[in-house]
């Protein structure tokens, strides 16, 4: 699902990621683990091509993600999932707007976001909060909008960057459980994140990150560092 | 079609939701679209001007009193041939006096005076030639006085006009160039305003255009709603100025009528705006729109690479 090969990035002389090379397999439940610095986000900002390797190779779904043009990021990012740590909401949408434009940027015909938005609002406990604007909700609720959005177009991979990092503890175990029932649903998810309790509570695959490097690849892993 | 609908929807939407940004930015392309069709009213207003002037100017050819009026005809017959010429106004010895009794009819000193001339008429009668082109004036004395009726003729009252004519002349030029200059002084100007003022609203909207390129968005998906705004913002603003040039220009006219004496029934805005209004309306829109849409356009363009 996700192939990643000899891949650096670096800023001038700050050399961030160093040589990584790492697989996901489908629907595999994968943590990146590692202190704040570590390049977990870097990490994830070059798997949806924010961001550009310096160098190595990135793969998914088969397809070398580096060598794509810009004109073809768009189809990229509709395969993926994303969830931020700040949500990234468009605040003078509604819930219903943020969630539907997902499905809208990818051409999907009304009948199909009529009925697909309210089933996945559901699924996120905000069908009855469709017609709010992202700031009447609390930070909880916002990522939950978030969590639909990157949910409702069914893509086969998940990736969250510190989805929790901005929640209170009964909001992080929210999204928490819901990942992990996307991920049983038949979704690859990809979590980055420094939340000790989360990774132990998980006690799926942990990849280690420090300094720039994989440290530790563990199949059930817990939080050591 | 889907497309069509969904960024319509997505523009109006952000265009009434964002309602004091968009309320900035029609104020300010109403200002540019009327400071640009007020130099355009002003060029126009500054021709009708001139030309109602230069429509007044005519040359004044005296002739000797004892000189008939069949060779007077003549001469006219004669300079009706000449191209310069536009027209003839014949005034005869009887018409001259006649309005200057008219013109004097409170003068007293004029009165008794004529009164002693005992029924004698001391005025020549006078052909007024108006020439078709203002620069045409001093070849045209130059002909009358070349002519083969110069010696009918007592004086040509041209040389005390001439400086007159040749200021007016001049004048004429300076107002035709300086109207085009600020036409295009202050297009480019509005336009700058104009396209400042879209680029900070859209500005403010450097994280959703982020947003939108994460979630999948292409740069026409992007680029529409804005667009639209673009769209609606121009086409508000130039029908607030369209309306409102209408209504200004009637209370405007009076003004200019006063302070134009002379050729106040000349001068009526209303009526050029009124029989030029779909020309004028054309212009505000088009301007209105290029300038929403291209600076819309442009301010989203430096955002969209993420």
């Amino acid at each position: 699902m996700i192939k990643i090969k000899n891949l650096s990035k670096s800023y001038g002389n700050i050399s961030i990621l160093k040589d990584i090379s790492l697989e996901v397999a489908s629907t595999e439940f994968v943590s990146l683990v590692g202190p704040s610095g570590a390049g977990k986000s870097t990490l994830i900002k070059l798997l949806i091509r924010e961001e550009f390797p310096t160098s190595g190779n990135i793969f998914i779904e088969n397809e070398d993600i580096t060598l794509i043009p810009f004109s073809y990021l768009p189809n990229l990012r509709r395969k993926i999932g994303m969830i931020f740590q700040d949500f990234k909401l468009l605040p003078d949408r509604t819930v219903f707007e943020n969630v539907s434009f997902a499905l809208e940027v990818a051409g999907a015909p009304d009948i199909q976001i009529f009925t697909d938005v309210p089933k996945v609002l559901k699924i996120v406990g905000l069908y009855n909060k469709r017609d709010s604007f992202p700031l009447e909700l609390s930070g909880g609720e916002q990522q939950r909008i978030a969590t639909a959005r990157a949910l409702v177009h069914r893509p086969s991979i998940l990736i969250a960057d510190e989805p929790t990092g901005n929640l209170d503890p009964f909001n992080t175990w929210e999204i928490i459980r819901l990942l992990i029932r996307i991920n049983e649903l038949g979704t690859t998810v990809v979590l980055a994140t420094h939340d000790k309790e989360i990774i132990n509570a998980l006690k799926r695959r942990v990849v280690f990150i420090k300094n720039g490097k994989v440290i530790r690849d563990d199949q059930e892993g817990r939080y050591m560092l | 079609m889907i497309f069509l609908k969904r960024t319509t929807k997505a523009g109006w939407q952000s265009f009434k939701r964002n309602g004091l940004v968009s309320s900035a930015a029609i104020l300010i392309l109403f200002i540019t679209v009327s400071s640009v069709t007020s130099v355009f009213l002003f060029n126009a207003l500054s021709k009708k001007v001139v030309k109602t002037i230069q429509d007044k100017i005519s040359i004044g050819v005296y002739f000797y009193t004892n000189v008939p009026e069949q060779q007077i005809f003549q001469f006219k017959e004669e300079l009706n041939k000449y191209p310069d010429v536009k027209s003839i106004i014949y005034i005869s010895r009887e018409k001259a006096l006649e309005n200057f009794r008219a013109l004097r009819q409170n003068d007293d000193t004029v009165k008794r005076a004529l009164e002693e001339l005992s029924g004698q008429n001391p005025l020549p009668a006078s052909l007024h030639v108006k020439a078709g082109d203002p620069n045409k004036y001093k070849n045209l004395v130059e002909d009358i006085e070349s002519s083969q009726f110069n010696s009918l003729i007592e004086s040509v009252d041209y040389s005390d006009r001439q400086i007159a004519i040749a200021n007016l002349n001049s004048l004429s030029k300076k107002v035709t160039q300086a109207g085009w200059f600020v036409v295009i002084l202050f297009t480019i100007v509005a336009i700058l305003v104009s396209f400042n003022t879209i680029r900070l609203a859209i500005y403010n909207e450097k994280s959703k255009i982020e947003v939108m390129r994460l979630v999948g968005a292409n740069n026409v998906f992007i680029n529409a709603p804005y667009t639209m705004q673009g769209i609606l913002y121009g086409l508000i603003a130039s029908i607030i100025a369209f309306f409102s040039f209408a209504i200004i220009l009637r209370f405007i006219d009076p003004i200019l009528q006063g302070y134009f004496l002379g050729l106040g029934e000349d001068i009526n805005l209303s009526n050029y705006y009124a029989s030029n209004w779909f020309w004028f309306l054309l212009l505000q829109i088009v301007m209105g729109i290029a300038i929403g849409v291209v600076s819309s356009i442009i301010a989203v363009r430096k955002y969209i690479k993420i």
